[in-house]
């Protein structure tokens, strides 16, 4: 009987820590509820300062609130402070002129939409986000239009502005522009193929992968068809192409439409390095495209800018070409237009604004450009910090420069073309087949 | 009378006292596993994207899934994948226990124990990344096939190959957990056993096929039974090395409700995935029950 006792008083205090878990859950929900609504009081307060009481330097006190802020890494491996020593050091003087605390967290690459849409939908997310791909979430009202919180005269100072618009709304502010898709060529291998000046168009461009593979022997060019991050191989090993071959990629109702002409020329100049043996059964397993091409075995890649800096610390001797020019002359490629926005859901909208305008300002945007990665400035105030190499391409072709088309469930979209491409190039599929299961696909999927 | 009140009384309070005890444990599951499971199946009828509320549809997201293309790719895949690693893993885990068991009662036993149980702790993400590096055409794989003269293989970018490698890495990763699972289960099968056996002149074989299976069925119907519903679930080794590719010759079910989850964001669909799934383990498992459930009558 004792015994019984015993295990029935062990199975009640199982039970009261259950309960107390709760309870204790039911008393930090409570909290919760209290510092939210502490929290409203002072975004009230602070929405007052926003309105009325910010003082002549441009500061306002916020009353100590709190947002967070979630950017991916820039910062390369061998740099001097990584991506969060920088943020919470540019931050120090922006909490103390407007008493509120930032928390930046670095998200990796890796998988970095989908923390971002978890993070949002948890309720755990950042108030300001940097996004590349926005639509499903400015779509599904998760994030602020920004219109309201910027001036024009603000506004009138960002280079790029406009690209932070969907469907006529603005949602994005334009952070980080640049990082083109660009030829690079291996000069030294070039030259010891006869070959002395950068290829610019499709023929020039496979004479000499054909030149290259008899003359010396060296893999003339890859793309990184093994690699598992989808989008960066879409920015460097379609797109460019598809423009090239004069396409649009969205039809009048903003849908994606590549089963066209310009899609077939674009998979058929692609099919093609296989079929004059540019490319062999491997190409659906490269994805370190980049490291080859440093060490030599990789005579051209197209890559981003922002790679330049390594390949000269390298050793390569490189040269490129922004883009190469399509059959009926048309020069393009891809740019980065990666954005900063406010989330929907954020308690501290006014204050995140303020982060994020203070993310954007030329000061910091120089420093981030200086000291983590170079790119093109973003405001009219800035400087230009990327590799001299590129600053005319940056300043006067603009026109060849196309960013992510916006639309809806576009990283499903790309990861069907980026898987039946593989199966174009393992034979299952021809360039027509593609195209057609591609599109069959995808509208399968958005009904 | 007076004697069978008495009884209904005790019964009645041992199972007051019985239900007692399993409340918290009750509690904790019915939160975090049967609740979760009825909200999937509700998400399953509805067209739901994270941000807007669920709307009810229906039956719509399972005719998708079955109009869809990937879907068939991903379930052969999943099949095939159980097909591979379930028999793979569970032969290999006995094997070796059994050899442990038999010829290696040392320390040195106990470290190869421990050294094969040391891919069951590690992260399958950070253990696949390095696989991949193994595996890449210029890979440690193909560097040591080219001392001994061989060109290499295209391990991750050859359908066929590919999948083996996602096997492989997956065998590799669970086989140790099993295997310690087979050696306290071999440990405990009486030594009287073996030593008569021994006496009556039965080889090692004989006595591995006549005494350790039959001792060790009900743990062969658990490792079974887990490594089934593990391998359906297969998810992180194809996220890390392959992404499902080349083409979707390593797509598994589970890659897929990830993908449509949280890179689409179409949630009602993956939860029809998922519903899918769990029937699919669920008819598995029944199988397996009967088999088991025949082979003890017999």
């Amino acid at each position: 009987m004792k015994k019984k006792w015993l295990a029935l008083l062990i199975g009640a205090s199982m039970l009261m820590g259950t309960l107390t878990a709760c309870g204790s859950g039911e008393a930090a929900s409570e909290s919760g509820q209290s510092q939210a609504s502490q929290t409203q009081s002072q975004e009230t307060g602070t929405q007052e300062a926003a309105a009325g009481t910010g003082d002549a330097s441009g500061t306002t006190d916020f009353g100590g609130a709190e947002i967070s802020v979630w950017v991916p890494p820039y910062a390369s491996s061998d740099a001097a402070q990584n991506d969060q020593e920088f943020w919470d050091a540019q931050f120090d003087t922006f909490e103390a002129e407007n008493n509120c605390t930032v928390h930046v967290e670095i998200v990796p690459w890796d998988g970095y939409i989908q923390k971002i849409t978890t993070g949002l939908t948890s309720g755990d997310g950042p108030d300001v986000l940097y996004i590349d791909t926005p639509y499903d979430l400015a779509a599904a009202g998760a994030l602020e239009p920004l219109e309201s919180y910027f001036t024009e005269e603000e506004t009138a100072n960002y280079i790029y502005w406009d690209l932070g618009q969907i469907n006529g709304t603005q949602y994005l502010a334009p952070m980080l522009v640049g990082n083109a898709s660009i030829l690079y060529c291996n000069m030294d291998i070039l030259n010891e193929a006869g070959i002395q000046a950068v290829p610019q168009t499709w023929e020039e461009f496979m004479d000499a992968c054909m030149t290259i593979q008899e003359t010396t022997g060296v893999q003339p060019f890859l793309q990184s068809w093994g690699g598992t991050v989808v989008k960066g191989v879409i920015t460097t090993s379609f797109l460019p192409y598809y423009w090239q071959a004069g396409g649009e990629f969205l039809d009048s109702e903003g849908k994606p439409s590549i089963n066209n002409e310009y899609g077939l020329k674009t998979l058929e100049f692609l099919k093609s390095f296989m079929d004059n043996g540019i490319y062999n059964e491997t190409i659906t397993a490269e994805d370190d495209i980049k490291t080859k091409f440093q060490s030599g075995e990789l005579a051209m890649y197209v890559g981003d800018t922002g790679s330049a800096s390594s390949h000269t610390e390298k050793g390569i001797n490189w040269d490129f070409t922004p883009a190469l020019t399509g059959t009926d002359g048309i020069q393009a490629t891809w740019i980065a237009a990666d954005s900063l926005a406010i989330a929907s859901n954020s308690e501290n909208k006014e204050l995140a604004a303020a982060a994020m305008k203070y993310m954007l300002s030329a000061p910091v945007m120089d420093a981030f450009h200086e000291q983590m990665y170079a790119m093109c400035p973003i405001t009219t105030d800035a400087a230009y910090y990327d590799n001299e190499r590129f600053q005319t391409m940056y300043t006067e072709q603009a026109d060849i420069f196309n960013n992510w088309p916006q639309f809806e469930n576009a990283d499903s979209f790309w990861d069907i073309l980026f898987k039946n491409i593989q199966f174009m190039y393992m034979g299952d599929m021809t360039p027509q087949e593609v195209l057609d299961d591609t599109m069959a696909q995808y509208e399968s999927q958005i009904v | 009378m007076a004697g069978k009140g008495k009884k209904t009384k005790r019964t009645k309070r041992q199972a007051f006292y019985g239900m007692l005890y399993i409340l918290p444990a009750f509690v904790v599951i019915m939160t975090f596993c049967v609740i979760t499971i009825f909200m999937t199946m509700y998400y399953s009828l509805t067209d739901f994207n994270m941000y807007s509320p669920p709307e009810f549809v229906g039956i719509k997201n399972y005719l998708t899934v079955f109009q869809n293309k990937t879907f068939y790719a991903a379930l052969t895949n999943t099949v095939k994948y159980v097909a591979v690693t379930v028999p793979v893993q569970v032969v290999l885990a006995l094997g070796i226990a059994a050899f442990l068991a038999e010829k290696l009662r040392n320390s040195y036993g106990g470290f190869l124990r421990s050294a094969m149980f040391i891919p069951q702790i590690v992260s399958a993400i950070a253990a696949s990344a390095v696989w991949k590096l193994i595996f890449r055409t210029d890979g440690i794989l193909n560097s040591i096939l080219a001392v001994f003269g061989s060109e290499g293989m295209n391990w991750l970018g050859d359908k066929q190959l590919a999948f083996l490698c996602v096997a492989v890495v997956s065998i590799w990763k669970s086989a140790g957990y099993f295997l310690v699972i087979y050696y306290a289960g071999i440990m405990g099968v009486s030594s009287e056993l073996h030593e008569a056996a021994i006496v009556d002149g039965a080889s090692a074989m004989k006595r591995f096929w006549y005494i350790t299976i039959p001792s060790v069925k009900p743990i062969t119907y658990m490792v079974i039974t887990l490594s089934v519903i593990w391998s359906f679930q297969t998810f992180d080794v194809v996220y890390q090395m392959t992404g499902g590719g080349p083409g979707t010759s390593t797509i598994t079910l589970a890659y897929m409700i990830y993908q449509f989850a949280f890179a689409n964001y179409k949630l009602g669909f993956a939860s029809a995935l998922a519903v899918i799934l769990l029937l699919f383990v669920l008819l598995i498992h029944l199988i397996q029950d009967i088999f088991f459930k025949e082979k003890k009558e017999a």
